[in-house]
């Protein structure tokens, strides 16, 4: 579904490595955790991986396509929802639905389908038709989660999802990443809320310094670690030092 | 510092500093494009100021003259400063981080004000000073109007903006409590701009009675008297510094009391109009600040979804984006009645030129003055054509400014499934369909005024073709270096020296085929040369243009590629 192989990206003419030779493996029907410390890489790795940022080293490949040699193909499997969501905020909820159904081919009655589920979860029908200026930043990252779903993505891919969201928004959120990997579909994303990493993640990584320094199981990580909580085996292997 | 000098160095830190990432290399070619098409385009202003100043001159309207170039200066700091004024005070990103800083809003608002004016008055010392200083060594001035030029410019940029914010500031505090609040800064640069365009026009539609020949009739001079007694006293200011700078005895107290009269009104007034303003900040700015940042939680129509191509719907985006911004809506959009605007201008203006040529050409051998009559009103007749090509880049501001106003959002834009190629075409094609019939409007307006054939077919086709190759280079230009970063959209435009400099190299090319026709006229080239040079030189810089977009065009993914924000 997702491979990540020995990509790394560098700053400052190649003095500061913001991901270092990270290679993952995602497969379809499960949902991936992508923990770190602030600045350890993570919105780095997502970037290159949506086609933001230039895989300068290693490749990137979504549902077999390569992001750089097939970006087109690339991007029609995946969904992203950014960490602040930057979206077209002269637009209201209906003509940025609109647009992403126009870019990615979803019909009319399509659209109406797959928002009319997502706009009663996330309480937002009374302000779909009003501009997204006017959002809340959680009602923005709402209107951003929709849109990243309304081409049924293979991937589905979060950068801190549960930022800004109300307690109802956050759990009707978790209840739709599992969902999507009950339909056999792919959830990855990256949070600092270990509680909910723990919860929902089938799998888990985490990166340090740009260094993937663990990938695995959820469950068997913690067995491996005495079960220790998701936040204690974080601290033991990427806390401060 | 006061709190007043700490926002005020804030607010100019943070527009003005340089790019980071910049070499030095770099920032030395974009200084040198800059200075060289500045020098061009100054170069036009001075010509067109002494040229028509003389004529002014001759007929004792030297003051009438000056005047209008005061007025000029306020029309420039109307068209590019009220937006700036309005999107500064009330529409900038910065207004919630001010509230929110234990400083009186009446000091933000202060700073703010002032900020904008040292913009403005430096735009306007930048272009209308070196004019007025050639103007006055051409009519042969006294001292004192030097002096009086650099006071009142000094100052004028502050009268258009005070009396603008003195109408905006209680426009803005209603418009808060209006359901569609984005709608009114809108229709108010409308109706100032039209307003001050239409007073403009009637004014040359009057003096277009002075022609060429340097001989006017009494009944025109009385017309143009009237006319000017009028927009005198609309703009009273503006008619005393004029007087003060000839030393007229208006008051018929002595020239140099009836000067120090006239400078202590213009002072005055200015000094009025800036307590007022302040009194109105004081009591009104926090309140409007706060009612036009609330959200709109009025119920609204449910809409339906609607399928469209990806092209069109690319095209769509664009157009909301930008009519959607109040500070990008008028820049945009607006700048396509100018050239149209100033079609009638130049028309009027040049055609009263052609009228008798001959008249002028007393004592010259007869076969030599047939020569040069003949050059001479070829020549005029090709002005509004030559002259109004530089309008042309002018209405390519929302293609070269396309990528940088999408801010961050371009990150947006990047994760679609959407090539690189078909993103541009949908930018060139969205600001086409404005800007190629703008200018076919334009080519039929100058030719409706001087009517012939060839003229009109050569003008529709070299002013579509200029216009379409222009705004292709601007969509394309600013990929190159999108200005991404930015608290306010309008610092994406006005704030973006990418942008501008590419401005300038389309209006610093058409300038050269103005200037190679006023010499082919100095030197008396036949008129038929000049005619097929003339048109020849435009439909080449169209080419040239062309020739660098295809070349720009191959590098599109590169550039596209390596945006990050």
């Amino acid at each position: 579904m997702l491979e990540i192989s020995h990509v790394s990206m560098a700053y400052a003419n190649g003095k500061v490595k913001a991901v270092d030779d990270l290679s993952l493996s995602l497969k379809a029907g499960e949902i991936f955790g992508f923990l770190g410390a602030n600045g350890a890489g993570k919105t780095t790795t997502i970037k290159m991986l949506t086609g933001i940022l230039p895989v300068k080293s290693g490749s990137i490949s979504i549902c077999g396509h390569d992001i750089t040699k097939e970006p087109i193909n690339a991007k029609r499997n995946f969904g992203f929802v950014p960490d602040s969501p930057i979206i077209f905020d002269k637009y209201t909820g209906r003509e940025y639905i609109d647009f992403l159904g126009d870019i990615y081919g979803v019909s009319a009655e399509e659209r109406a389908r797959v928002t009319g589920d997502l706009l009663k979860r996330f309480a937002l029908e009374d302000a779909f038709d009003k501009r997204i200026s006017g959002y809340s930043h959680g009602m923005k990252q709402k209107i951003a989660i929709i849109g990243a779903l309304i081409h049924s993505p293979s991937l589905w891919v979060l950068d801190e999802p549960m930022m800004g969201l109300d307690p109802t928004s956050a759990f009707a959120l978790k209840e739709l990443m599992k969902e999507h990997r009950d339909a056999g579909k792919t959830v990855f994303f990256s949070t600092h809320v270990l509680d909910v990493a723990e919860k929902i993640c089938d799998r888990v990584a985490i990166i340090n310094k740009g260094k993937l320094v663990l990938c695995g199981d959820t469950d068997e990580i913690r067995a491996a670690k005495g079960n220790e909580s998701l936040e204690d085996v974080f601290m033991s292997v990427a806390g401060n030092e | 510092m006061n709190n007043f000098g700490i926002v005020l160095k804030a607010l100019f830190r943070n527009k003005l500093r340089f790019d980071e990432s910049a070499t030095k290399n770099k920032k030395i070619g974009l200084i040198v494009l800059f200075a060289v098409a500045y020098a061009l385009i100054l170069s036009f202003v001075i010509f067109m100021t002494v040229t028509m100043g003389a004529v002014f001159a001759v007929n004792g309207l030297a003051n009438t003259f000056y005047f209008l170039l005061l007025l000029t200066a306020s029309g420039i700091v109307l068209i590019f400063g009220i937006i700036t004024l309005i999107s500064t005070l009330y529409l900038s990103k910065d207004t919630d981080f001010y509230s929110m800083l234990p400083i009186k809003s009446s000091v933000v608002f202060a700073a703010k004000l002032v900020y904008v004016y040292l913009f403005e008055a430096a735009l306007v010392a930048a272009i209308i000073l070196p004019s007025m200083i050639a103007f006055g060594i051409v009519i042969r001035a006294w001292a004192w109007y030097y002096v009086i030029t650099i006071l009142a410019l000094a100052i004028i940029p502050a009268l258009p903006l005070f009396v603008a914010a003195i109408f905006a500031v209680p426009i803005m505090y209603l418009a808060g409590k209006l359901k569609n609040r984005s709608i009114v800064p809108l229709i108010f640069y409308t109706v100032m701009f039209l307003g001050f365009f239409g007073l403009y026009i009637w004014f040359v539609m009057t003096v277009s009675s002075l022609n060429g020949s340097f001989d006017i009739s009494p009944d025109d001079v009385a017309k143009v008297a009237r006319v000017m007694t009028v927009i005198g006293y609309i703009m009273y200011p503006f008619t005393c510094v004029s007087s003060a700078a000839f030393g007229l005895d208006t008051f018929e107290l002595g020239v140099g009391a009836s000067t120090a009269v006239n400078l202590i009104i213009f002072v005055s007034i200015s000094a009025v109009l800036t307590i007022a303003i302040m009194l109105l900040g004081r009591f009104m700015y926090a309140q409007s600040v706060k009612a036009n940042n609330q959200t709109d939680n009025s119920v609204v129509k449910r809409g339906e979804f609607k399928a469209a191509g990806t092209i069109k719907s690319l095209i769509v985006r664009e157009y909301k984006c930008a009519f959607r911004s109040t500070q990008t809506a008028f820049q945009c959009f607006g700048v396509f009645l100018m050239p149209i605007m100033f079609a009638v201008v130049f028309s009027l203006i040049f055609k009263n030129m052609t009228g008798n040529i001959g008249d002028s050409l007393n004592g010259v051998d007869p076969a030599e003055a047939e020569r040069i009559a003949a050059t001479l009103k070829m020549f005029f007749t090709l002005m509004p054509y030559t002259t109004l090509v530089i309008m042309l880049p002018v209405t390519a501001n929302g293609a070269i400014t396309s990528f940088s106003r999408e801010g961050i959002a371009v990150e947006s834009l990047k994760i679609l499934p959407i090539s690189v190629k078909r993103l541009v075409a949908a930018k060139i094609l969205a600001w086409e369909v404005f800007a190629v019939p703008c200018a076919a409007v334009t080519a039929v307006i100058v030719s409706v005024f001087d009517f012939a054939i060839g003229n009109l077919i050569l003008s529709i086709g070299a002013y579509v073709l200029m216009s379409a190759v222009l705004v292709a280079f601007g969509v394309l230009w600013d990929l190159i270096r999108p200005k991404l970063k930015w608290t306010d959209p309008m610092q994406a435009i006005k704030h973006n020296t990418h942008s501008t400099i590419g401005q300038f190299i389309g209006m610093g090319a058409t300038l050269v085929i103005v200037f190679i026709n006023v010499i082919m006229m100095a030197v008396n080239v036949e008129a038929e040369i000049l005619y097929i040079v003339c048109w020849s030189l435009i439909y080449a810089v169209a080419v040239i243009f062309a020739i660098a977009d295809i070349l720009i065009y191959r590098g599109i993914e590169t550039y596209y590629n390596r945006i990050e924000i």
